[in-house]
């Protein structure tokens, strides 16, 4: 029993050690996770993308909303014109009259009759006043000085009479065989009678002379030989007031100079009108500042007021300017001033009439002095009104075409990068336009004299127009119109990125009537209107598209094997592409070609659409193309996603180079999905 | 002719694939497991507590107590039922790269292939564990009856992989082809259950039927303190021949933890604070029961009939659950609101839920054993018990299934120190298991060793499955 037991319990043993012994149960810690492998593919995108997705929020691309050409891409941007003021230009030239008044004929006081009674005794000695007796015959040279008078002390007569009435006191008859009347001082004669003047008994007689052009002083002297042949021998009675009376009165004298204490003078006015500038003709001219001055000179030996009226110088409270100045006899030089004559206005006196002259007035009245003054009619009151460069506020009338320039407001037409990247053969627009809209506060025309220069990096060139504002209000002018684009087109291998618009304006170009404040201005914008109808022959457009990283580990870059990434793509856009390129190291370096040299095709093509003969897209392209990428490429591809690359791009009808026109709605339908061999577990 | 060598090489050259049990959350000891799991006749004593509580009453000893001295009473399996630990070493095992470093395996086309082939419907990889923390039976005598006190802790996962997402990984998304994800298994469960067993002979009911019978209960109060499963999954990933990829998801999966875990959930702000202890505050609770019955005919036959783990464990202190339906295509991975839409569609949403409930593994166990030293009147080396065996699973819980299970076994104890004892297990989780462990068995002493599957043992590292059950008991 023992000797089987002994066995069997032997083999019992080793199956219990080989139960417990046989298994190695393996160590999860010591599990290498095997590598495959594996295929995946994935789908990476399926979109369309319209031009509208494309330049969602660029502002400078919208579509248009015209039915005749809805959803047509217009690049538009508005540049704003800076405001040109009339300002400084709206002034009025200085200028000066000058005026003299002379006083003309000098009033003087009433001259009193001259009266002398010659007595008889002056000439017959023999005779007793009172007594009655026999009247000789008696002849005598007489000189008998008239009383002084008071009138002047002097007067030179233009005119005058001096009317001598002789009255014969005698009982006898008188003749006076001379008559003179002279001064008592310079001894001029200033009436003479030469013819005997007969004068019967108690008779009265009268002699008239002319005193024109006589001096006369104050006092005078009667000359003359008296004669009378008697009584002839019969005793008369001599009266008492025996003798012969002379008057004289001076009548329809006429004063040209005088020395006399003189009363108030007649005023004397001088109303003239002076033009002050031959282009000008003015409604109402409102100033902004100036001056003004008068000066004044009183040539007169008397004191004088002169009162100065401009009818059309409005001061600012709106009263006509008057000024009365107090002259000072023989005062010269005297000057009133203003200095500020803001709001102050020049208008017409004939509203509706707009004029060019200065009315005025000027009346000088003398004062009356206790002085005795030497004044000549000839004397004058003299006055000049000097007005500086006026800056107007306001104007209205006819005023001289006024010419400003206008400063430059340069603009760009920036596509951004497109600009400085994209490059063509050819490339013609379609369309373009700038609208300058045109804002002008001035009631009055203005004329514009516009320059358009536009800059590429390797062309200029320019245009001109001009144009015109008819007055307050908005103008818009379409520059298409003036060759705006011939311009564009112009520039034949670059396209313009610069522009500057300036020139001149000239206010009231045509010379009419208008009104013209100097806070008028003309302000606007210039609206860049290009509509995307273009056609491209021979472009390009090279970039490089750098990716900062495509999230992946580089465990997983390393596990990557190849790549084939599929393109399907339908294309509504009206332009061919064709694509190409190099995968870039972070340097910039250029490590191989894209697609790669192993793919059917070294470039990606997607061909354009069918066009219409507007160059709207009727019909989309459709291509499908695979990109493959093996190895150390896919690895080096997915390490470095950057890109540069070259797009070549035509349009359609690309020899004829039509322009096509890009709508909103165009767009790009593309589906890419990939597969790629994968090691697991690398 | 040489009936063993021929049955051996038909042993050998079946393909083994789960040695089980029968199915049951408690564990059979060892000495039934070594004799082909006829649980309702084979376990005796303290373990009847959890095989057929009617045997409690035919315990021979008056007190016996299992601990984890000398020996702990542990039953643990592991493995897969599609690849051998030699194929796990060769596709895991790793690879000199030449420079004497080991580096993963590159399988090339024909290895992926091979590697593919090895998977079919299900693919179902499982652990499980138990362990008794405690046993102690007390029979005082026949008139008063016998007790049973039990405390298990059963750690149990499995997780089925579909083929197809195998043939995903390998061979990556073929166009215009469906791969189906719905086989996809996850299962965890750490149960710990308490038995209160009491069982009397009923033997003057059945006199002159049975020379004994007796009836048992055993009375479960089961903690839950992990669970999860997969209620639902009609995952299904499709590549069209326009390269998108449809994606239709229907999952639902129940999870419910320990509050003890401190596990934070992503919809939960509250703080929770891990406090790991022996005894944790369980996230569900359950009742089940053990009913049994035992007869002895004879001194040579037992019958033995008991229907264990009736019953389930409500999960409902916070239960968890994850869902996710619907369906997804992905046209464009640069799409971005695509990537964050394609993750609300797919990425399960959780939820506390209302609580679930999960079935204890309720098994029928019928058996027979045989005396057969008896019966042949001492003519025999030793003793020697042979043993037949029906377990009729009634679900497919964890560490459970329908497949009814047939055995045969036989303790032989020529010695009767030393048992020896091996059994044929047919149908169960799979296919055919031999059986085999040994014991020690003195008066005071039992210590007993198994392997539900010694052919997996045989094979060595070809085998795909690890199972040994080990244990002891004091009697007295």
């Amino acid at each position: 029993m023992k000797r089987k037991l002994v066995p069997l319990y032997t083999i019992f043993g080793l199956l219990t050690i080989t139960f417990f012994s046989c298994i190695d149960v393996p160590d999860p810690s010591e599990m290498y996770a095997p590598s495959w492998d594996v295929p995946l593919h994935f789908p990476i995108t399926d979109s369309t993308i319209t031009l509208s997705d494309m330049i969602e929020g660029d502002t400078t691309i919208v579509p248009s909303d015209d039915p005749q050409s809805l959803g047509l891409l217009y690049f538009q941007k508005e540049n704003i014109i800076d405001p040109i003021f009339v300002d400084t230009n709206l002034t009025l030239s200085g200028f000066s009259l000058s005026e003299s008044q002379v006083i003309g004929p000098i009033k003087i006081y009433d001259i009193d009759p001259i009266e002398q009674n010659i007595l008889v005794t002056e000439w017959a000695p023999s005779i007793v006043p009172g007594d009655s007796m026999i009247f000789p015959e008696s002849e005598s040279d007489l000189e008998i000085p008239f009383p002084k008078m008071s009138s002047f002390n002097y007067a030179v007569l233009d005119e005058g009479i001096l009317k001598v009435v002789i009255t014969n006191n005698l009982p006898v008859q008188l003749k006076l065989k001379t008559i003179k009347i002279k001064n008592a001082v310079g001894k001029e004669t200033i009436a003479s009678h030469t013819t005997p003047l007969t004068i019967a008994a108690g008779g009265v007689d009268s002699l008239s002379f002319d005193l024109a052009g006589k001096t006369i002083e104050d006092s005078l002297f009667y000359e003359g030989t008296i004669y009378s042949k008697g009584s002839n021998g019969v005793k008369i009675e001599i009266p008492n007031n025996a003798g012969t009376n002379i008057v004289g009165n001076f009548n329809n004298v006429v004063v040209s100079e005088v020395k006399a204490i003189l009363p108030e003078q007649d005023p004397f006015t001088k109303d003239d009108i002076f033009v002050f500038d031959d282009s000008i003709k003015v409604e109402q001219a409102i100033f902004k500042d100036g001056s003004f001055s008068l000066t004044l000179s009183n040539h007169l030996d008397v004191d004088v007021n002169i009162e100065i009226i401009i009818n059309n110088l409005k001061k600012s409270d709106g009263s006509t300017y008057t000024e009365v100045i107090s002259l000072l006899r023989n005062e010269g030089e005297k000057i009133v001033s203003h200095d500020d004559l803001s709001n102050w206005k020049l208008v017409t006196l004939t509203p509706g009439v707009p004029t060019n002259e200065i009315s005025y007035s000027a009346t000088v009245k003398s004062i009356v002095s206790t002085e005795p003054s030497t004044i000549s009619k000839n004397d004058s009151v003299s006055f000049t009104a000097s007005f500086g460069d006026v800056a107007l506020k306001h104007i209205s009338g006819i005023i001289t075409p006024v010419k400003f320039a206008i400063p430059e407001t340069d603009f760009n037409f920036d596509m951004g990068e497109i600009q400085d990247k994209l490059k063509f053969d050819k490339l013609i627009w379609g369309n373009p336009g700038i609208i300058l809209t045109l804002n002008s506060s001035a009631q009055m025309q203005i004329g514009l004299n516009g320059l358009l220069s536009g800059s590429s990096s390797s062309d200029n060139n320019s245009m001109s127009f001009g144009l015109e504002l008819s007055g307050n209000g908005t103008s818009t002018f379409d520059l298409r119109d003036f060759g705006f684009v011939d311009f564009i087109n112009s520039f034949q291998n670059e396209i313009p990125n610069s522009f500057i618009f300036s020139g001149s304006a000239i206010v009231n170009p045509n010379y009419i009537s208008g009104t013209i404040e100097d806070t008028d201005s003309v302000s606007g914008k210039i609206n860049i209107e290009i509509p995307l109808d273009i056609g491209i022959a021979g472009g390009t457009f090279s970039d490089t598209l750098k990716i900062d990283s495509l999230g992946v580990a580089d465990e997983d870059i390393e596990a990557v094997n190849s790549i084939a990434l599929t393109i399907e793509f339908s294309n509504s856009i009206p332009i061919g592409l064709k694509m190409s390129g190099y995968v870039l190291d972070e340097m910039g370096n250029k490590l191989f070609p894209f697609p790669p040299s192993y793919n059917s095709s070294s470039e990606l093509v997607f061909a354009p659409p069918i066009v219409d003969d507007n160059g709207y897209v009727t019909e989309a392209t459709k291509s499908v193309q695979t990109i493959e990428l093996r190895n150390d490429d896919a690895k080096t591809f997915i390490n470095n996603p950057n890109l540069f690359f070259t797009i070549k791009l035509d349009t359609p009808s690309k020899d004829d180079i039509i322009p096509v026109k890009f709508r909103n709605t165009d767009s790009i339908y593309y589906k890419i999905y990939g597969k790629v061999n994968y090691r697991v577990n690398n | 002719m040489n009936y063993r060598k021929y049955i051996l090489t038909i042993i050998l050259s079946s393909s083994i694939i789960f040695a089980q049990n029968g199915g049951t959350i408690s564990f059979p000891d060892a000495r039934t497991v070594a004799m082909g799991s006829q649980t309702a006749v084979t376990s005796t004593g303290v373990y009847s507590i959890l095989g057929n509580p009617a045997n409690l009453a035919m315990q021979g000893t008056t007190i016996e107590i299992s601990t984890i001295l000398p020996l702990p009473s542990i039953n643990a399996v592991t493995g897969n039922d599609f690849m051998s630990f030699n194929e796990l070493d060769y596709y895991f095992g790793g690879v000199d790269d030449g420079n004497g470093n080991t580096i993963g395996r590159y399988l090339n086309e024909t290895e992926k292939e091979t590697l593919l082939s090895q998977f079919d419907n299900e693919n179902i990889i499982q652990t499980s564990t138990a362990i008794n923390l405690f046993s102690i039976s007390v029979s005082p005598g026949k008139e008063i009856g016998s007790f049973g006190f039990s405390i298990n802790d059963i750690v149990g996962q499995r997780t089925g992989v579909p083929k197809d997402l195998v043939d995903l990984l390998l061979f990556g998304n073929q166009l215009e082809r469906t791969y189906h994800l719905n086989d996809f298994v996850l299962s965890t469960s750490y149960l710990r259950e308490y038995d209160f067993s009491y069982a009397r002979d009923f033997s003057s009911l059945f006199n002159g039927f049975f020379d004994s019978f007796s009836a048992g209960i055993t009375l479960k109060l089961v903690h839950g303190y992990a669970y999860s499963e997969i209620e639902t999954i009609g995952t299904t990933i499709t590549t069209m021949s326009d390269h998108s990829i449809l994606i239709k998801n229907d999952l639902k999966a129940n999870l419910a933890v320990s509050q003890d875990f401190g596990i934070e959930w992503d919809w939960d702000s509250r703080k929770k604070i891990s406090n790991i202890s022996p005894f944790l505050s369980p996230a569900g609770t359950g009742f089940g029961l053990n009913i049994g019955f035992a007869a002895k005919l004879d001194s040579i036959w037992t019958l033995g009939l008991s229907i264990t783990d009736i019953g389930s464990v409500n999960w409902d202190t916070e239960p968890v659950s994850y869902e996710s339906h619907g369906s997804f295509l992905i046209t464009d991975v640069t799409d971005s609101t695509m990537s964050d839409s394609l993750s609300a569609a797919l990425e399960p949403t959780g939820s506390y839920s209302d609580g679930f409930t999960s079935s204890l593994p309720t098994v029928l166990r019928l058996g027979v054993s045989f005396r057969l030293d008896r019966f042949l009147n001492g003519n025999f080396p030793g003793e020697m018990l042979l043993a037949l065996g029906y377990n009729q699973g009634f679900n497919n819980s964890l560490n459970n299934t329908t497949k009814p299970l047939f055995s045969i076994g036989f303790e032989w104890k020529p010695i009767s120190q030393f048992p020896i004892r091996s059994g044929f297990t047919f149908g169960g989780f799979d296919g055919f298991a031999w059986s085999l462990g040994i014991g020690l068995d003195v008066d005071f002493l039992e210590l007993n060793f198994a392997s539900a599957d010694v052919i997996s043992a045989l094979q060595g590292n070809d085998t795909r499955v690890v199972q040994f059950t080990v244990g002891s008991r004091w009697k007295f």
